[in-house]
């Protein structure tokens, strides 16, 4: 009993600890001291705590403290979290704009709507679903078996059946947002310019230069602090401090 | 000795070859156009560094560049090798016709310098070829314009068509070249789905060609002087097989447009508009108070190079707000150029009483037709403004603040914070799966269940059913109430009735103490029992003659149960 409050109290205090700084933050950011700003937002996220708004509103520091790079990243990162979200769609737009590489970013279509699926609920809510389904379909397949009225044993299975869509549809939906949120397969770059060279050497051939804000792909983990991207169907590698990971 | 050192000298040349940095060039053509574009690549290993040769020294524009790269691996003898290359593209553009060679290109590889070849490229007419070969080969494209002469302004017809003996498949892409000086618009979108082009048959030189008209495009020439007008590239599908395709393909004649001025003169308000145009004018109410809206709207409509017409200016001084006007086009575009309207709304608020006058709007414009100038104008009008007590809140601030805010980025969000960790997602984690299996395995233990049920043959039946009997008919006689002694004699023969059908799988008609006796022997009951059995059957079939007491039923019901407890035991020994 003591541990559980205890937990308790310790989560509790977690959270306020990031409302604090979330506030503070708010208010530098007003007052006009972006870089303070930016830095009570990076403490929550240092703690390993995600929220679409303490990234949107990092991205707004950044982008007023002209750091585009790492402003897009922000804002990447927010609508990572939460696809639809309007303001962040809106100012990656306007930052994106001002980037020199203009590469077209797809935030419209069906791919698009599948993502605004997958994050119309929480994670969780997607688990619990999937459990609740998955009791329902076991307990309409019974009652399927054992009922003898017809007109019962079709509405039964019928209903079975759409529990077993169910528990398929918010399993996979739920992996897909965990996959998503999880996985860092996309960067930004955040230096004004970053050369992309054919291997890892500081000596190799330079096959195209990226500028700050650009979105690449990441195909491969670290190695002696390179790492090999993607754009638009171009390979090459480049230092790993040159960009962060989303 | 000899031999010796010839192989000696083979080796070391070969070990020296291979240390050298190697560089190909290739194109895609030798002999072009004055207007067709070509390729010449450049491939080298992957660390070198290219240096491509001047082309603008050969005579030729670099319209543009790619890069790529590839690598290869091979097995021979079980050893694996890779080789990488990357490949510099350049697309080229000849400025005139002749013989020219392009330098080497050069490449540096791990210090060393390698050059390639020189190439040579013949560049002919593109006019000459389109001459040479219409009415001779099997297709060619032609790009024909309806004037050779035109004024500024003046619209004229651009036809880009396929000849081919044989109709294409399908038309699969189009490449307008160059032109400096004109203005141009498509009449139709040719790669809309299910667009039917305009096609006919014509006699070339005796051979008869299908003609197809790709593409056509209303032109206006913005300048006086010549307007060259480079080759087109078309594309159409000659033929479709599995997984490949032939194609019609190539460069049509390039084409010189003669545009003349309109008029040497300098005339007051033209600036190159030509065509048929009307112009109207609608003014809202001129006199008004501080601080209230004033509308007012001009229309042009009419045929002609609209992309020429310039939007009204008047004077308004700095006390108006909202001085510029929102633009509603309504424009098509025809062979006789572009028509429709072009209307400019104004939605005034002077912020000062005063009385303001304003010179009208008007411009010159050139008819090709008859070859004359002709001038439209609107009036000229006056804006009384009186002193406003109550100001209004102007749209056209609100408009201006609204845009300025949306020119910049969107404002932070506040309030309370949710956040999350990833250690708060229950996706994945033991209890999860747990969960989740649980009533998926708690069914198909049910179905197995009820699968090896279906599956018993008629002996497990009858087993399964004396099992039940046996416990059940107990359970009945335990249960029994004694109030009605009727009823309770009749239950508790029909119970041991049961029961004897069950165990000794007999049925009712064949029910009878000898014929159940019998059984019982033949499953090895004791006589003792038999006797004791002998006895209650008697007493059961007395009490439906004679009138029993509660106590002998009692004691009736306390005996059946002692008997079926006893075969019961004998019962179950035998059958096991």
């Amino acid at each position: 009993m003591r541990l559980i409050f205890f937990f308790i109290l310790l989560t509790t205090a977690s959270v306020s600890i990031a409302n604090e700084a979330f506030e503070k933050g708010n208010s530098l950011y007003e007052s006009g001291d972006f870089k303070g700003a930016i830095q009570q937002y990076s403490t929550i996220i240092a703690e390993g705590k995600h929220a679409s708004e303490v990234y949107y509103n990092l991205g707004n520091s950044y982008y007023r403290n002209k750091e585009i790079g790492k402003a897009i990243w922000a804002y990447e990162s927010a609508l990572k979290i939460e696809p639809t979200h309007e303001d962040a769609l809106f100012n990656l737009t306007h930052v994106n704009a001002q980037t020199v590489d203009k590469i077209a970013i797809d935030r419209y279509g069906f791919g698009h709507w599948v993502k605004g699926l997958i994050y119309s609920d929480s994670i969780n809510r997607w688990a619990y679903a999937s459990l609740i389904f998955a009791f329902l379909f076991t307990a309409l397949f019974i009652l399927f078996f054992q009922v003898k009225r017809q007109a019962i044993k079709n509405f039964s299975l019928l209903l079975a059946a759409l529990c077993l869509l169910g528990l398929v549809g918010s399993g996979v939906l739920g992996y897909l947002q965990k996959f998503r949120l999880t996985e860092n397969s996309e960067a930004v770059v955040i230096t004004e310019k970053v050369e992309i060279k054919v291997s890892p050497k500081e000596e190799a051939t330079t096959t195209f230069v990226l500028s700050e804000g650009t979105k690449v792909q990441v195909l491969e983990k670290e190695k002696d602090a390179w790492i090999k991207i993607s754009l638009n169907g171009n390979q090459g590698w480049l230092p790993s401090g040159s960009i962060w990971k989303i | 000795m000899k031999m010796k050192l010839y192989i000696l000298t083979v080796l070391i040349s070969c070990s020296i070859y291979g240390q050298q940095a190697a560089v190909d060039v290739s194109v895609n053509k030798t002999t072009v156009t004055d207007s067709e574009p070509f390729t010449y690549q450049v491939t080298a290993d992957c660390d070198c560094e290219i240096t491509p040769a001047d082309f603008d020294a050969a005579g030729f524009d670099l319209l543009d560049r790619q890069q790529g790269q590839f690598t290869s691996s091979q097995w021979i003898n079980g050893q694996s090798s890779q080789q990488c290359n990357i490949t510099m593209t350049y697309v080229l553009k000849a400025r005139k016709q002749g013989v020219f060679t392009i330098d080497a290109s050069r490449v540096k590889c791990k210090g060393k310098d390698a050059r390639s070849e020189k190439t040579t490229i013949t560049v002919v007419d593109a006019n000459q070829i389109h001459k040479e070969n219409a009415g001779k080969v099997s297709y060619y494209y032609q790009l024909s314009s309806d004037k050779k002469t035109v004024y500024v302004g003046e619209p004229f017809i651009l036809t880009f068509s396929i000849y081919s003996e044989k109709l294409p498949e399908e038309i699969s892409g189009i490449i307008p070249g160059g032109a400096s000086g004109i203005w141009k618009k498509k009449l139709f979108e040719e790669m809309e789905p299910g667009f039917r082009f305009t096609r006919y048959t014509e006699k070339v030189k005796g051979k008869t060609y299908h003609v197809i008209e790709l593409r056509k495009e209303v032109c206006f020439a913005d300048h006086p002087g010549n307007v060259h007008i480079d080759s087109y590239f078309g594309r159409a599908v000659e033929m479709r097989r599995f997984l490949d395709a032939s194609y019609y393909e190539g460069y049509s004649n390039n084409l010189d447009i003669q545009v003349k001025k309109a008029t040497e003169k300098e005339l007051e308000n033209y600036y190159g508009l030509a065509g048929d145009f009307e112009i109207t004018q609608e003014l809202g109410k001129t006199n008004l108070k501080a601080n209230r809206t004033f509308k007012m709207s001009i229309t042009i409509s009419g045929t002609g190079n609209f992309h020429l017409l310039k939007m009204p200016q008047f004077n308004f001084p700095d006390s108006f707000l909202g001085v510029d006007p929102d633009v509603e086009e309504n424009l098509t575009v025809t062979e006789k150029g572009m028509e429709g309207t072009v209307t400019y709304q104004y939605e005034l608020t002077p912020t000062r009483a005063g009385k303001y006058h304003f010179e009208p709007y008007s411009f010159t414009y050139f008819i090709p037709e008859s070859k004359t100038f002709k001038s439209i104008t609107t009036s000229d009008f006056t804006i009384v403004v009186s002193e406003g007590k109550d100001p209004e809140i102007y749209s056209s601030v609100s408009d201006d603040s609204q845009l300025a805010v949306e020119n910049d980025i969107r404002h932070i969000h506040k309030g309370e914070l949710q956040t999350f960790t990833y250690s708060d997602f229950i996706f994945g984690r033991l209890a999860y799966w747990g969960l989740l299996l649980f009533p998926i395995l708690f069914l198909f233990i049910f179905l197995s269940r009820k699968q090896r049920k279906a599956a018993k043959t008629a002996d497990e039946v009858i087993k399964d059913q004396q099992k039940t009997a046996k416990r059940s008919v107990l359970k009945e006689l335990q249960k029994m109430k004694m109030t009605d002694v009727e009823s309770a004699s009749k239950k508790i023969k029909g119970l041991l009735e049961e029961y004897l059908m069950t165990q000794l799988n007999m049925r009712r008609s064949a029910l009878s103490k000898s014929s159940v006796k019998e059984q019982l022997k033949s499953f090895g009951v004791k006589e003792q029992e038999l006797a004791f059995f002998d006895r209650l059957w008697n007493q059961l079939e007395m009490t439906r003659y004679a009138a029993t007491s509660e106590e002998n039923l009692s004691e009736l019901r306390d005996h059946t149960q002692a008997l079926i407890t006893a075969l019961n035991k004998t019962l179950n020994k035998t059958l096991k």
